[in-house]
């Protein structure tokens, strides 16, 4: 209650509270007195009402810097000294032991900085496609083929089946196809052979919302030989000069492209990059005639934009209705289309025939993980070393206890220390991953820019971080701390008890744990990619050189042959219609004799054209029957040779002269079996192949060359090439590289792996260096006395690392087992997978048991080696 | 010497605390100020004015007995302290220098 003058209302109470929380204390008083002073005389003048009003805006104009309390005072007088003194005790102890905190405040930075990549990469990851402004309402419609009893999904589509699918069903809205291609384009002197371009339908602006920059958005894709091109390569072709009207020559003159529109070039986080956009028209003459009419080639990317309200389950359920009904040959028994949300495209689909290569989701779950147990690892680390070293602060929590503080005022005290530490390790972090940032955008191929790190997001991110991490590392040794009796820490007592002992090794053993499974897990990815790189593939691919056949001529190719062969380094020469390795992308369905027709109405075989020389050129094994023969008329069109898994489809005995017709063609008859070997990669399993011998559609040449000198037969094959192809670059490869790409992803994932995993071993070794330096310092009274009686120096190294070895033991029999659940399941997404064997197991705890050993093993020495006297002169 | 300058505010209210001679609390210089120059000065400016002075050393405070009529709470007396009224006369010169500076003929020719 207020007193006034005991006539006349008091003013508002909210406002005198508010003054009096923002006034410096030494005026409050005298201050507030004016105040009522004033607003008592305003009531006897113009009422309370308006005296209210001046007592507001009196109170509003004292709020100024003169009488405004600083802010430094928010706390009473006593908790500021308090505070400051804590922060002060964190520094002195952070100088007092260095080695402690040193390696607290590196596991903390190191923690940090692999939560702070993964966390920008993962954001990363899922920021994809985001950017289209009907992303929610845009899906793609993929296919699949029943091969051998497995759905096998593509990401493409045929032509035909894209318009039977906008026709039949109204809920979709715009539909867009995209088909990508290759081809040099020229304008002017600039000639550059392009990889990023595509044919699409002209409402793929009303898809996808890729940014305008110069032309009419709705028209420049209608009509053909138009073109829609990318900043990046509007500056590459046309410098200065206004691209728009301008036209390229493409394929030396097979078709030109005028360029109507321009858009900035395509964000990094979208799962397609086209640099030129040509409108579908153009195809219409520029492809054969059956690209439209066949429903079976897949050479579009379907995307569309349903309506409001689109149920994609239900959509899927009529699809194979739509397919019996409109998709012959294919039926529902062979076929199947399945829509895909444009958002998890990303993420979530690794199909056949990807645009480009995606992400992994599984990927993203493994580094978050992984990124956890490092923080977890510090943490522990933080934990074991406070609760080690609280019997040296014992005496401080004796003191404060004696001088009055209470236990919330030590526990407060404790987690202000964890909270700073953490606070500097954060900001050291952050330091750091910016300066890692570049490296680790040039090693994962992402534009992650640093500036993210100052992002809304990220700041909550941090800040929860700061607060999880300073009470879980903190909590527990604050409670520790605190409840020491003051009268025991004084006497000395609780020296000798080291507390928490028990937590500590269930903590360390964790620890262990975590870095065993990361070890293993490590063995076990690098075997399997090792597996992958070095596994037989039934052919000999070390020395054999791939060449794009472009435009030459295939009707010389015996002369290209021969020419070749001149060269003494030159050891074989074979064609096919397919990179190796590389996709199969021809499958046929076939009759067999002896095999009933409706059995084999379901399933197809690839097909690869060669010529007689393709597979002895690869060394690809015979176990029946003979290759083609070289002059072509006797076998071309009338001979095939299958591979195992066909035979084995076919369910034949002795294949040999049975006969095989292919997409309703003549007779072949089969005159031998190759053993299964791996045209593509390991990642597919090998399918039922038929080999038939051809004189056109041959694409690819495989030369076999010599070991002794390489560089000269390279030369060879250019000079002979360059003679017949005039009008195209020589370009190779070598199969045996080109089989390693494959395997890029794994890599990746693998180097980004062992990375982290390094990371949190380093932390729990230093962790566990720090336990043993302190145990070590602990005891050493005890092994001066030890040594006094005639231990000898490998005993007390023993006796200290004695504790961690059985924990250790420990640790890798409850980590093997969980680690082998995760790593088998891990296994099974490759279809040709190494074994998991006891062996990893035992070298992953070996190795860690050799690297806690080397790491506590210097300082146990050191204690062993220690002169006894200094231990124990000492009181 | 250095000199002070006071504003004209710090001026005012100087004079004003030596006009009401031991009387000169918050509530009290702001009527006077009314008064004497019809103007309205807030008490937040005022006190800030108060509290500046009084760190500068021109003016002194002690506070005066309880009284009921403000609820309780005690007046603060301001008293100009000799360096204060040393700034005073140093303006005051500043200004008559000014004055008698003026020649003649610039306020005549107003005649």
């Amino acid at each position: 209650m207020e007193i006034t003058n005991g006539k006349g209302p008091p003013p508002p109470k909210w406002l005198l509270n508010f003054f009096r929380w923002f006034c410096h204390p030494e005026c409050k008083e005298d201050i507030e007195g004016d105040l009522k002073e004033i607003f008592a005389y305003k009531v006897d003048q113009v009422g309370v009402k308006r005296a209210r009003w001046f007592f507001a805006r009196d109170v509003f104009l004292l709020f100024r810097p003169g009488i405004i309390r600083p802010v430094k005072r928010i706390y009473s007088l006593n908790n500021q000294a308090m505070l400051n003194n804590y922060l002060k005790v964190v520094f002195r102890i952070f100088r007092k032991e260095k080695v402690f905190s040193l390696i607290n405040l590196f596991g903390l930075v190191i923690g940090f900085t692999c939560c702070l990549i993964i966390f920008l990469f993962v954001k990363n990851e899922l920021g994809y496609d985001k950017f289209h402004s009907d992303g929610d309402r845009i899906y793609r419609v993929a296919a699949a083929y029943m091969r051998e009893g497995r759905w096998e999904p593509y990401a493409s589509n045929s032509w035909k089946t894209a318009e039977l699918l906008k026709s039949n069903f109204g809920e979709i809205e715009e539909l867009v196809r995209i088909r990508t291609r290759r081809d040099i384009v020229e304008y002017k002197e600039t000639r550059i052979s392009e990889r990023r371009l595509a044919t699409v339908d002209e409402n793929f602006f009303k898809v996808f919302s890729f940014e305008w920059v110069a032309g009419n958005r709705d028209e420049a894709l209608k009509g053909s030989n138009k073109v829609v091109i990318t900043e990046s390569v509007a500056e590459k072709y046309f410098g200065n000069e206004d691209p728009l009207g301008k036209v390229f020559q493409v394929n030396d003159d097979e078709f030109q492209l005028m360029v109507s529109g321009i858009i900035k070039d395509m964000p990094p986080n979208s799962h397609f990059h086209f640099d030129f956009l040509i409108s579908g028209e153009t195809s219409r003459a520029i492809s054969p005639p059956s690209l439209f009419t066949n429903v079976g080639w897949d050479s579009q990317y379907l995307y569309i934009k349903a309506s409001k309200g689109f149920d994609a389950t239900a959509f899927e359920a009529m699809l194979p209705k739509f397919i019996d009904d409109h998709l012959s040959p294919l039926t529902s028994g062979n076929f199947m289309l399945f829509t895909q949300p444009l958002l998890d495209i990303h993420l979530k689909s690794n199909l056949g025939l990807e645009i480009e290569a995606n992400g992994n989701i599984n990927h993203l779950y493994i580094f978050s993980v992984i990124a956890i147990f490092t923080m977890l690892i510090a943490c522990i680390n933080y934990m074991n070393l406070a609760t080690a070293r609280s019997m040296k602060r014992a005496r401080e929590v004796g003191m404060r206890k004696v001088l009055g503080a209470g236990k919330s005022h030590l526990i407060n005290q404790f987690l202000s220390e964890s909270f700073i530490m953490t606070f500097i390790a954060i900001l050291l972090a952050l330091g750091l991953t910016y300066l890692i940032l570049p490296s680790f955008n040039a090693f994962s191929d992402k534009e992650i820019q640093a500036s993210s790190l100052m992002g809304l997001e990220m700041i909550t991110t941090l800040v929860v971080l700061l607060f999880t991490v300073s009470i879980l590392a903190g909590l527990y040794p604050a409670f520790i701390l605190s409840s020491f009796k003051p009268l025991n820490t004084i006497k000395g007592g609780y020296l000798n008890r080291s507390s928490g002992a028990i937590l500590r090794k269930i903590l360390v053993v964790l620890q262990f744990g975590i870095s065993i499974g990361l070890i293993i897990a490590t063995g076990i990815t690098s075997k399997q990619l090792n597996f992958l790189r070095n596994k037989d593939l039934g052919i000999n691919k070390e020395l054999l050189v791939a060449v794009p056949m472009q435009t030459m001529d295939r009707g010389k190719l015996q002369t290209v042959k021969n020419d070749l062969m001149a060269d003494a380094s030159i050891k074989s020469v074979g064609t096919a219609n397919m990179k190796l390795p590389g996709w199969i992308s021809n499958s046929a369905y076939y009759e067999a004799e002896g095999v009933p027709v409706d059995e084999v109405a379901r399933k197809s075989m690839k097909i690869i054209r060669i010529d007689p020389d393709f597979l002895s050129t690869v060394e690809a094994e015979f176990i029946d029957g003979r290759n083609f023969s070289k002059p072509y008329v006797s076998d071309i069109y009338k001979t095939v040779i299958l591979n195992e898994s066909a035979v084995n489809q076919l369910g034949w005995q002795g294949p040999v002269g049975k006969w095989l017709k292919v997409d309703r063609g003549n007779r072949l008859s089969v005159i031998g079996v190759v053993k299964d070997f791996h045209f593509e990669s390991l990642h597919r399993k090998i399918p039922p192949t038929i080999f038939v011998l051809a004189d056109d559609w041959l694409d690819w040449m495989y030369v076999k060359i010599q070991a002794d000198d390489i560089p000269s037969s390279i030369d060879h094959i250019e000079n002979v090439y360059t003679k017949f192809v005039t009008d195209r670059d020589f370009t190779y490869s070598f199969v045996d590289e080109d089989v390693n790409r494959q395997y890029m992803a794994e890599d990746k994932f693998m180097q980004i792996f062992i990375i982290f995993t390094l990371m949190a071993i380093v932390i729990a070794c230093l962790g566990i260096f720090g336990l043993i330096s302190f145990m070590a310092e602990k005891r050493s009274k005890e092994i001066g006395i030890r040594k006094v009686l005639g231990a000898s120096v490998g005993g007390v190294t023993y006796l200290l690392i004695k504790e961690f070895v059985i924990l250790l033991f420990f640790a890798s029999v409850i980590s093997w087992p969980f680690t082998y659940f995760f790593m088998n399941n891990w296994l099974q997404e490759f279809i040709y997978r190494t074994s998991i064997n006891l062996e990893l197991f035992l070298a992953a705890t070996f190795l860690a048991l050799a690297i806690a050993v080397l790491s506590t093993g210097f300082k146990a020495l050191h204690a062993g080696l220690a002169n006894p006297i200094k231990a124990l002169k000492e009181e | 010497m250095e000199r002070k300058y006071l504003g004209e505010l710090e001026e005012i209210t100087l004079l004003t605390v030596a006009v009401l001679h031991g009387k000169a609390y918050g509530v009290a210089i702001i009527r006077e100020i009314e008064d004497r120059m019809n103007r309205k000065v807030s008490l937040g400016a005022l006190q800030t004015v108060l509290r500046r002075m009084e760190k500068k050393g021109y003016l002194e405070s002690h506070f005066g007995e309880a009284t009921k009529v403000r609820g309780g709470k005690r007046k603060r007396y301001f008293v100009v302290t000799n360096f204060g009224k040393k700034a005073l006369e140093q303006t005051k010169e500043v200004r008559l220098g000014l004055w008698e500076s003026i020649p003649k003929i610039a306020f005549d020719s107003w005649k």
